[in-house]
């Protein structure tokens, strides 16, 4: 445990004291404000509820979008940089490596996605807004930016570049993004293995709604605790490949 | 072609091929079975060059395993082994299909409990997945180590290892999800709270004058008897008056049937032998919406016990505003202010020629409200309204700016002029349309210390109230009538005579009336004492009063919802039908409508856009320089 804390406060505070950490936490953060004021509060009256659904929603993307980017340094970096070989022959287990890496991004990414809790204030100030439902969406955020984080972590794992992993941890997150549509398109019982498997869309809108439903919190945990697992079994691989 | 060779063998060689005829052969299970399916040749020719495939990849296997020697054998044998588990899955999938068992017998309604086919069924899919990771896992490393002279074994167990722990973790997920799915646990933390008891409806319970009871109709441990006994208990505190009993229906018959209640989940409140009755009914979903309202239905059932019922007139006839859409008129309906009186036990009619207001407003009249006439009054029924104020009546008046006439006389009589430019503002305005026209959307924080103005007064700069499409008042000569303007524009605000919506140079920014209140002394009567005191000295009864507002809109259904627009509403009201028979804004859990001006519009867009974003920057920044700088200098 001890080792895996080491691991996650050093990267934490690497991307903290990166250019791209900051860059990345001003760009996402720009972008929430403008999606907020677009189509949250924009198109005429709405109500509050209505306003904090339509936020967490546009916060869900950009969350996801923000995993791929963050995550995709993890592993590809020290390939990059030549680092690689030290990480590995440090004694350290693998799986130590993979969840200590993870935990300081998700660090990063929930410090980026709890700055933006000014914007439901906000709706607050002329609105009403219940606490429970601003809880509910946050965690649902946090668990899906879990979920999309472990995945670039995956991607970050097979690929030695970091726009390659990137790549492949966008192309994972929008084939399990796409699987609702799967969902809609099979027939019995694969359309509810397929819907259920989507990554957002029946896992995610209770958690916009204000709604929590342990199946969602153990849906999320569960891709996480798999891409983390199927992480550290490519990282042993490289013994038996 | 030979079979083997000495150490790599056709099974070795060809092994990518052996993989492909084996998941080849098992995604043409799923289509024979699943997709063709039936009885027809189909599914026996697809099923069964799925069988021939998987056979063929066995023996593939079991061959390769055979003649090959040193350590490919051990690989091999591996390989061999585990899909010997696939195999297994095969032979469990047949004895569970039709094939062996017969069709399958549809479920009976709440049939519950586990079939020995449904064990079968998830045992060879659960089999399936358990050997086929390992064995994917192994054969994609048995592909490297057999193209090596000196393959090492050992990679592929571990590789297969990995294998096994992925799928291992893979169905684990797949059985907790299931299960997760099945349990349906949830919690719904969306907008939802029952009202706690308003300063009004406490207000109200402090002043009963008789015992009353309220009764709750719930069963015992009941989600929504929860929820009203904690408001009702907190009620109760207010005033020994009020007794608070919960009745389990099926144990008390008598009850039941003294106070005629049919379904469980209601509350029925008791005083002599009125009673108002409010349903909720027993589940918690459905209760929702009526809990999250829950004081102003308390307050209207109590108003209904405590007062008689008074009537107010709502004058038709000349284009008013009216509760119910008016083909034709596009203007803001009033179905809110409506509903507001009829909360407060107050009786609405229509007043108009036909109820006979050209010779005189009905005795009963506890108010007369004309809401935005658009044309002129009748003849004579100026003269009646005048007649009904002095000797006593209240009278609100709205106007619309837009109208083709407006009630001139009244006005007069009253000692008020009305003009009917427009009132447009760059600065406080409410945005509704995103457009330019929202300037006319003036809102005001500029109340008068008045008795008709007690409450908003007080918490106008918490409140704003929304003032669209605006005229403005002005006082004319001498009256004997006491005039006193409640409420003022913001000083930024221009009459926008030309329309442009932007202040000209003849359009200058000043404070206009927007609302008069009227008062006298009834003929024979004791003057008032003056108006500047807050209500508490209850108001001497005989003495006219009216109130006059530049315009309509604010108490229409779009602006009414506002906070500062109800409280206004609730003070005017009050001050004109008595400031017992209108209660204060109950405690209201509805969503509202989020609404902000354009001022606040630019803040929100710059702040959230902008301004949050650079302090990242610059903090980033700065952090960055001062590490530097500090190295720097240590150096």
């Amino acid at each position: 445990m001890k080792t895996i804390w080491l691991i996650a406060r050093r990267e934490l505070l690497a991307t903290l004291r990166s250019p791209l950490g900051f860059v990345v936490a001003a760009m996402v953060l720009a972008l929430d404000g403008l999606l907020f004021n677009l189509l949250a509060l924009g198109g005429g009256e709405k109500y509050s509820s209505e306003v904090l659904a339509q936020f967490f929603y546009t916060l869900s993307g950009t969350t996801m979008v923000a995993s791929v980017f963050i995550s995709m340094r993890l592993l590809a970096e020290e390939h990059q940089t030549g680092s690689f070989p030290l990480l590995l022959t440090a004694p350290v287990k693998d799986g130590h490596i993979i969840v200590g890496k993870f935990l300081g991004a998700f660090l990063f990414l929930a410090l980026l996605t709890l700055i933006t809790l000014y914007m439901p204030l906000l709706v607050m100030v002329h609105g009403k807004v219940s606490w429970g439902h601003v809880f509910a969406g946050y965690l649902g955020l946090l668990l899906l930016g879990a979920a999309a984080l472990a995945i670039g972590t995956f991607g970050s794992t097979v690929a030695r570049s970091q726009i390659v992993a990137a790549f492949i941890s966008g192309a994972l997150v929008v084939a399990l993004l796409l699987f609702w549509l799967l969902g809609r398109a099979a027939d019995k019982p694969l359309d509810d293995v397929f819907s259920f498997l989507a990554l957002h869309n029946m896992h995610f809108r209770p958690f916009m709604a204000g709604k929590i439903h342990l199946r969602d919190i153990v849906y999320y945990l569960s891709v996480t605790v798999f891409f983390l697992s199927a992480a550290t079994r490519m990282l042993e691989s490289r013994r038996w490949r | 072609m030979a079979l083997a060779t000495s150490s790599s063998p056709w099974g070795v060689r060809n092994a990518r091929w052996v993989l492909f005829f084996y998941l080849t052969g098992w995604a043409l299970l799923y289509v024979g079975e699943r997709l063709v399916g039936g009885v027809g040749k189909g599914r026996w020719v697809v099923s069964g060059l799925a069988v021939v495939l998987l056979l063929a990849a066995w023996l593939a296997w079991k061959l390769a395993w055979w003649f090959s020697r040193d350590e490919h054998r051990r690989i091999q044998r591996t390989i061999f082994f585990l899909s010997l588990g696939g195999f297994a899955a095969l032979v469990l999938y047949v004895i569970s299909s039709d094939l062996v068992l017969g069709p399958a017998a549809p479920a009976k309604p709440g049939e519950a409990g586990v079939s020995g086919r449904q064990i079968l069924q998830v045992a060879w899919l659960l089999l399936l997945a358990l050997s086929s990771g390992p064995l994917l896992f192994a054969q994609w490393s048995a592909f490297g180590a057999t193209r090596s002279q000196s393959p090492d074994a050992r990679r592929v167990f571990s590789s297969a290892w990995s294998g096994g722990i992925v799928t291992t973790l893979l169905c684990t997920l797949f059985f907790v999800n299931a299960l997760a799915n099945r349990l349906d646990v949830n919690t719904d933390l969306s907008y939802f709270k029952t009202t706690s008891p308003s300063a009004s409806t406490r207000s109200l319970v402090e002043g009963l004058t008789e015992d009353t009871a309220a009764l709750l109709f719930f069963p015992p441990a009941n989600d929504v008897l929860t929820e009203v006994e904690g408001y009702f208990g907190s009620l109760a505190r207010s005033s020994s008056r009020l007794q608070v009993k919960v009745i389990d229906r099926a144990m008390a018959p008598e009850e039941v049937s003294t106070y005629r209640v049919s379904r469980d989940g209601t509350v029925v409140l008791a005083r002599g032998e009125q009673r108002q009755t409010i349903e909720f009914g027993v589940e918690l979903d459905s209760a929702k919406t009526k809990l999250r309202k829950l004081d102003s239905e308390v307050q209207t059932a109590l108003l209904k016990l405590e007062r008689k019922q008074s009537t107010v007139y709502w004058v038709t006839g000349h284009g008013e505003r009216s509760a119910e859409r008016v083909e034709g008129d596009a203007r803001d309906r009033m179905s809110l202010l409506k509903g507001v009186l009829s909360n407060n036990n107050l009786l609405v009619k229509p007043l108009g020629a036909v109820q006979g207001l050209s010779s005189a407003v009905p005795d009963d009249a506890a108010l007369v409200m004309m809401l935005g006439p658009t044309t002129a009054l009748f003849p004579g029924e100026a003269e009646a309204i005048e007649r009904y104020l002095e000797r006593g009546g209240r009278l609100l008046l709205t106007l619309d700016p837009a109208a083709k006439a407006q009630p001139e006389a009244l006005l007069s009589r009253l000692g008020l002029r009305f003009r009917p430019t427009l009132l447009a503002s760059d600065q406080g305005f409410l945005v509704a349309s995103q457009t330019q026209a929202d300037r006319r959307n003036i809102v005001t924080d500029q109340f008068s210390a008045h008795a008709a103005t007690n409450m908003i007064s007080r918490y106008s700069r918490e409140l704003p109230v929304a003032m669209p499409e605006s005229g403005s008042l002005e006082k004319i000569g001498e009256s004997k009538k006491r005039v006193d303007f409640i409420c003022r524009s913001l000083p930024v605000v221009w009459a926008d005579a030309d329309g442009d919506l932007s202040p000209g140079p003849d359009e200058k920014r000043q404070m206009f009336q927007l609302a008069a209140a009227l008062s006298a002394p009834v003929e024979g009567e004791a003057a008032p004492p003056p108006e500047k005191t807050p209500p508490a000295a209850a108001p001497p009864k005989r003495e006219m009063r009216a109130v006059v507002l530049a315009n309509s809109a604010a108490f229409g259904d779009t602006f009414l919802p506002f906070y500062g627009n109800r409280f206004f509403m609730a003070d005017v009201l009050r001050w004109l039908v008595g400031e017992g028979e209108v209660a204060g804004p109950p405690a209201n859990e509805e969503d509202v409508r989020v609404q902000h001006t354009r001022g606040q519009e630019i803040f929100w867009f710059y702040g959230t856009v902008f301004a949050v974003p650079v302090i990242i920057l610059g903090v980033g920044f700065a952090t960055r320089f001062g590490r530097g700088r500090n190295r720097r200098a240590a150096s």
